[in-house]
């Protein structure tokens, strides 16, 4: 997260006239402008600010009196809570997403009852916080106006249906589309892409392949006097939501026969070398104690819970969409407040994307952290990706000051399976080029043999003159 | 001209996102065909959940029990 900006303006806050973030002295703030300052009020005084923080599904904020980044139009000043690490669409598992989205309504319903609505219902108004999804957007409410149909309604289901309803009838790694339209998936092409039965799901023909060709009917033309005259009771805007909540639920998708969804059941490892393992990663971090830890190539995050179950907020970073959903179920199921699985593939990482190519962040962009993961990783990257390992070192020195990484020979059986199908090209994948080659950016602390197995495990940190 | 029109019906003030015509159509017809009558059958839905686990109704975050399917 960019610390390091003083007094400015977050470059993903510049749409909404009604305020913007900015950074003061590594603190995040917002300014509420005087053109919304009755919203805010009404958000506050109706009770619905407090309603949603008792769920804990809102970013707490209070108010702050320092001066405002831009005082003629200013209100308010809001300090909101920092989320550790902010997360996008494109890298949530299917059941983020779809918790996600089902915030995302519940809130326009609780909006709705104290006269209330939603004004945009953005994906990127949601981030994951103690476990959970939470709105973020403390400025998203407008006084819903009796007959008013939903503005978001459009919104909501380019961000959250269309995918999800992808995900799930169609290709789990649809939701990658979400990295290329960062308004969400067009709905005409969401049709397009669903199966046909989908057509007899009553939600998904209503909400994206109506919805797909009302859009085409209405592109360049506006809607005739007779419909203008039409008002949208307040009933059939909360039938509007059930509906949406409904065809949701019903979505579904289950890990199953994916990459690496049973990973640890087919690893060579003894008991007594993965034990050790675990126990040498746990001693390390008391040693370190990180307060913020990456996994790159978590699995389903086992090793990522010896960080977090020691206080460090952890990503647990896979690029297999089933591992992640297993990981997640696990934090919902166990209810774990220091673990954010997410789906990244790390030979080809979210770059920043957006209006001037920073609305939203690269995981460059979100680094560094105190220590990263790269366990049972690096084969994966120097022989089925050709990443040499100089590159592999130089960009996990840019990510993270502490480096846990485990280095896997030839001789060990997952890398021979690697190299069954393809010509060994990879002379200097040896541990004397690994150390040698890892030293130019890293001074290795601690060198340990895994038990029962061929791999070592090294603790290392960044070389200082090693800038980002 | 006519869309200036439905859109003065919307809050302007902070109205910055584009509601699409072609959706503002969608939500009318849902309201005139299907509105009333979905909400209805979800709150006689509901009362029939209710009844089934002899549970109350209460406005607590239910989220969490629908994203599984389990």
């Amino acid at each position: 997260m960019t610390f390091s900006m003083n007094n400015s303006q977050h470059f993903a806050s510049f749409r909404d006239p009604s305020g913007f973030l900015f950074w003061r002295y590594g603190a995040l703030y917002r300014q509420v402008n005087q053109i919304y300052s009755q919203e805010y009020n009404q958000f506050i005084e109706s009770g619905l600010y407090k309603d949603l923080e008792n769920i804990g599904r809102i970013v707490v904020h209070e108010e702050s009196d320092i001066s405002p980044i831009k005082p003629d139009i200013s209100y308010k000043v809001i300090r909101p809570e920092i989320i550790p690490f902010i997360s996008y669409p494109y890298e949530w598992s299917f059941s983020q997403l779809k918790e996600a989205a089902l915030v995302t309504l519940s809130i326009q319903k609780r909006a709705l009852k104290v006269g209330m609505s939603l004004k945009d219902a953005s994906a990127y108004n949601i981030q994951f916080d103690q476990g959970k999804a939470i709105f973020i957007d403390t400025l998203s409410f407008e006084f819903y106006k009796n007959g008013q149909p939903w503005v978001a309604y459009k919104q909501f289901c380019q961000h959250f249906l269309a995918p999800l309803a992808l995900m799930a009838k169609k290709d789990i790694r649809l939701n990658q589309l979400m990295r290329i339209y960062i308004d969400g998936i067009p709905l005409d092409l969401a049709s397009k892409l669903l199966p046909s039965p989908t057509k007899l799901n009553l939600g998904l023909m209503m909400h994206i392949h109506l919805h797909a060709k009302a859009q085409m009917k209405f592109a360049d033309k506006a809607l005739g006097i007779s419909e203008q005259k039409k008002e949208m009771s307040k009933q059939a805007h909360f039938g509007l939501i059930e509906s949406l909540k409904n065809t949701i639920k019903k979505l579904t998708w289950k890990p199953s026969g994916t990459e690496w969804g049973n990973y640890y059941e087919i690893t060579n490892y003894t008991d007594a070398g993965f034990l050790y393992k675990k126990q040498l990663i746990t001693e390390w971090i008391k040693e370190i104690k990180p307060k913020q830890v990456w996994d790159l190539g978590a699995n389903n995050g086992v090793f990522s819970r010896l960080a977090s179950e020691q206080g460090a907020f952890t990503v647990s970073f896979d690029i297999d969409p089933a591992a992640v959903e297993q990981n997640y179920r696990q934090v919902k199921r166990d209810k774990e407040k220091s673990l954010l699985p997410l789906i990244l593939d790390l030979t080809n990482p979210s770059s920043a994307i957006g209006w001037h190519n920073r609305e939203r962040e690269s995981i460059i962009d979100r680094a560094p952290v105190d220590m990263v993961f790269a366990l049972a990783l690096i084969h994966h990257m120097t022989i089925s990706n050709n990443v040499p390992f100089s590159q592999l070192a130089k960009f996990l020195s840019v990510i993270g000051k502490w480096l846990i990484i485990e280095f896997i020979p030839k001789s060990d059986s997952q890398v021979q399976k690697l190299l069954q199908s393809r010509f060994d090209i990879f002379n200097q994948y040896t541990r004397e080029d690994f150390e040698r080659i890892f030293e130019e950016h890293y001074t290795i602390y601690k060198k340990e043999k895994i038990r029962e197995s061929e791999r070592y495990l090294y603790l290392m940190e960044k070389k200082r003159y090693d800038i980002k | 001209m006519n869309y200036i029109i439905l859109i003065s019906t919307l809050n302007t003030g902070m109205a910055y996102l584009d509601p699409g015509s072609g959706s503002l159509f969608l939500q009318l017809l849902f309201s005139s065909l299907a509105g009333v009558g979905f909400y209805f059958w979800t709150k006689l839905r509901k009362i029939k959940n209710n009844i089934q686990n002899n549970s109350t109704a209460i406005e607590e975050d239910d989220i969490d029990d629908d994203i599984f399917d389990e």
